[in-house]
């Protein structure tokens, strides 16, 4: 129950006691005040009785009308005052029907005397009977006796009941002010209790929260204004806490605020320090940002707005943008003496697009200069290319034009060889023998010159080599070719190579009948095949232990048409090592060589096992 | 074999080779079958009138056809020869002093039946000349 409830209630209570109180004195007082006038009325009856026993009596002496009016008169009063008893208990009720009926037998009693005695004054009939003076008083006496006795009696009835009443009252309002006094004792004490006990809760728990703990909750147990108390600190504890924790959230968010402006700051300085023009321009030219850079470049821009070069062409740049088919876009653009290149980025949702320059004009430079060498470049290739073209049209003629008039002095020749040869004489025929050999010679020679040329120009078709394969068929066509010479072949591990396998069967070809010819006329003619790595390199050779070469003449040993023995001695055209170097050259290897005058010669080239562009 | 009746018809401009060629093919007995003819323009006049119609006496069943030819070129008159309804079967060998590869495919590319270098010594040209008569001459059976 709610103290507040509780202390109204008590107040009720008090009120109720005190209503209680005063209507018991009330009532009391007038059934004390109805029994004191009872017990007047009581009192005047029993004095009324007295008097009418002395007016009887002195009716009775004196026997005068003046007695009898007097007590007439006096018995009308009495009966009035008679009339006037009220009584309210049967103790009571009963003396007043004694009363009542003792009053009616006085008058009775009397009027019985009265009319015995008659009106006469006593000293005219002094001759009455004593007798009967004497009964009648003593009837009459016994009646106001009777009456005086029982109106006394009425008076003490009154008396004791108002007393009792009194009593009665005093102890109804000692009760009542006692049971208040005990209620209010333990309503008090009871109250206190818990009030005291709650508050000391409270107390303790606001001592906890004061004490910066926000998270403690006070209990509230009861339902009253202390658990409101509790509730309300509760709650202000939590707005407390909320509050606090609102101001935490604001102290982070300040902090994580001035981050971020720093963070800012930092990422602006990217654009505003960059030293390349940023900006960024709307669809409809207005400019919404220009960095530094472009302002110290452009300085005009702000105030040509589209006019300015550096927006030349603006919504035709643009329309890509604004029709949705492109995010980006880059362009070169003109700026008086200099070129920058924009790269465009659409600045989505807003209609603006942003422009990141660069300034290109030494790159422009450089590239025109490249250009420019480039063309120079082309253009000497193109020369070169006409020059290769007519020495392959030279090349062509030398072939048709020089082997007709080659093949007609040997044609005719023998036609008159073998028409009038028999009439010639032996040093005739030698003659023209030397000129059919002159003639084929230089059909040789034509033909290893052209197949030198081609070779500069013919594609590469390269595979895996069996190098070995390849040595020893080349072997077996040159003893076929000449099956009288002699010769031991010592061939050795030979690893696979890339190339071109005609080319590379030329190359050996040409090595071997190197080999086989140089070592003619010498005994025991030894051609040694071989290979070896060295730097990461795949080295093959061919060595012979013939007439070999003076190194003093090296750098005439793969030149064209360059010879180190005489005709006489061996025979050839001088072109078939510039061949092997032409094509180990065109695979990307290298060829050398090493040899002494009659202490033989080796030859050595590389080749890629990989493939060469 | 008739005389006088042409089975060969040599296109070359060089006298030389004319005679080293027609003494190459007397060892055939061909020599006097042969029609000489040194520039390209004739050669196709004389073709295209001794042809008509195809197949006809007198139309040859063998073209020895050098390529360097002054005015029309050999590939261009072996173009036309095969172009030609009168002339397009009638088998060609061409008879070069070149080697380059590109002539080579550029005649069979054009549809030559047969592609020879003519060899430099003479012994060669002549062993060379002398079979070809008489694989397509004697040996080969024309078309007609």
């Amino acid at each position: 129950m709610r103290i507040g409830t509780q202390s109204i209630m008590t107040i009720l209570l008090f009120g109720i006691i005190l209503v209680v109180v005063a209507v018991s004195v009330i009532m009391t007082g007038q059934q004390v005040k109805k029994a004191s006038e009872q017990e007047k009325v009581a009192n005047d009856i029993s004095q009324g009785a007295s008097e009418l026993g002395y007016l009887s009596n002195d009716y009775l002496i004196y026997r005068e009308s003046q007695q009898l009016k007097r007590w007439q008169s006096r018995f009308a009063s009495f009966s009035t005052q008679v009339a006037g008893l009220r009584a309210d208990r049967p103790e009571e009720q009963a003396l007043v029907r004694n009363i009542q009926a003792n009053q009616q037998r006085l008058k009775e009693v009397f009027d019985s005397v009265a009319s015995g005695l008659g009106t006469s004054p006593a000293n005219q009939r002094g001759s009455l009977d004593p007798a009967f003076l004497q009964v009648s008083w003593s009837r009459m006496a016994v009646q106001s006796q009777g009456l005086v006795s029982d109106a006394s009696r009425l008076s003490q009835l009154s008396r004791v009941q108002a007393d009792r009443l009194r009593l009665n009252n005093m102890v109804v309002v000692f009760a009542m002010i006692g049971a208040f006094a005990a209620y209010f004792l333990i309503n008090y004490l009871m109250i206190q209790r818990r009030t005291l006990k709650s508050i000391a809760t409270l107390q303790a728990g606001t001592a906890v929260i004061g004490s910066g703990n926000l998270d403690f909750v006070i209990e509230e147990r009861k339902n009253d204004e202390i658990g409101e108390l509790a509730r309300a600190f509760n709650r202000m504890t939590t707005d407390l806490k909320a509050v606090t924790a609102s101001k935490a959230d604001l102290e982070r968010e300040i902090v994580e605020r001035k981050r971020a402006e720093a963070r800012l700051a930092y990422l602006a300085s990217f654009p505003e320090r960059n030293p390349n023009p940023i900006m960024e321009v709307g669809w409809d030219g207005v400019v919404r940002y220009v960095n530094p850079a472009a302002l110290r470049l452009f300085p005009d821009l702000p105030e040509k707005g589209l006019t300015h070069p550096w927006l030349v062409d603006w919504p035709a740049t643009v329309r890509p943008f604004r029709e949705g088919q492109a995010d980006t876009d880059v362009r070169d653009v003109d700026v008086g003496q200099h070129s920058y290149q924009q790269t465009f980025y659409y600045a989505a949702p807003d209609p603006f697009v942003r422009i990141y320059g660069l300034d290109i004009t030494g790159r422009k430079r450089a590239e025109a200069e490249v250009k420019k060498a480039h063309e120079e470049l082309q253009d000497h290739a193109d020369r070169l290319e006409a020059a290769n073209k007519e020495l392959e049209s030279f090349s062509y003629s030398v072939s048709h034009d020089l082997r007709s008039p080659l093949r007609a002095i040997a044609g005719f020749t023998r036609m008159i060889l073998d028409e009038k040869g028999a009439t010639f004489d032996p040093e005739t025929r030698r003659k023209f023998g030397i000129i059919q050999e002159n003639a084929e010679k230089m059909g040789q020679l034509i033909d290893n010159l052209l197949r030198l040329s081609r070779l500069g120009r013919a594609e590469l078709h390269q595979s895996k080599l069996d190098m070995g394969g390849l040595v020893r068929e080349v072997l077996q066509e040159i003893r076929m070719t000449d099956p009288g010479r002699e010769f031991v072949t010592e061939i050795g591990d030979l690893p696979a190579a890339q190339g071109d396998p005609a080319m590379i069967r030329q190359v050996l070809a040409n090595l071997l009948s190197n080999a086989v010819k140089f070592t003619r006329g010498k005994q025991g003619v030894r051609i040694e095949v071989g290979s070896f790595e060295k730097s990461g390199e795949q080295v093959y050779y061919v060595r012979d232990n013939g007439a070999g070469f003076d190194m003093k003449y090296y750098n005439k040993l793969f030149g064209v048409f360059q010879r180190l023995v005489s005709e006489s001695q061996f025979e050839g055209t001088g072109v078939g090592l510039a061949i092997v170097q032409r094509i180990v050259q065109r695979h990307g290897g290298r060829v050398w060589a090493e040899g002494q005058i009659q202490g033989g010669a080796t030859f050595y080239f590389t080749l890629s096992p990989k493939e060469q562009g | 074999m008739n005389k006088e009746k042409v089975e060969i018809v040599l296109i070359e401009d060089n006298p030389a080779d004319v005679e080293l060629t027609l003494n190459a093919l007397k060892k055939n007995n061909l020599k006097n079958n042969v029609k000489v003819l040194t520039d390209g323009e004739e050669a196709l006049d004389y073709l295209l009138k001794v042809c008509t119609p195809p197949g006809k006496e007198g139309c040859p069943h063998l073209i020895l056809l050098d390529l360097k030819l002054p005015k029309v070129s050999g590939l261009e008159v072996l173009e036309r020869i095969r172009s030609d309804n009168r002339t397009k079967m009638i088998p060609v060998v061409v008879l070069t002093s070149s080697a380059e590869e590109r002539d080579r495919f550029e005649s069979y590319k054009l549809g030559v039946n047969s592609y020879i270098v003519k060899p430099v010594e003479f012994d060669n040209f002549a062993k060379v000349v002398s079979q070809i008569g008489f694989y397509w001459v004697l040996l080969n059976r024309p078309p007609y």
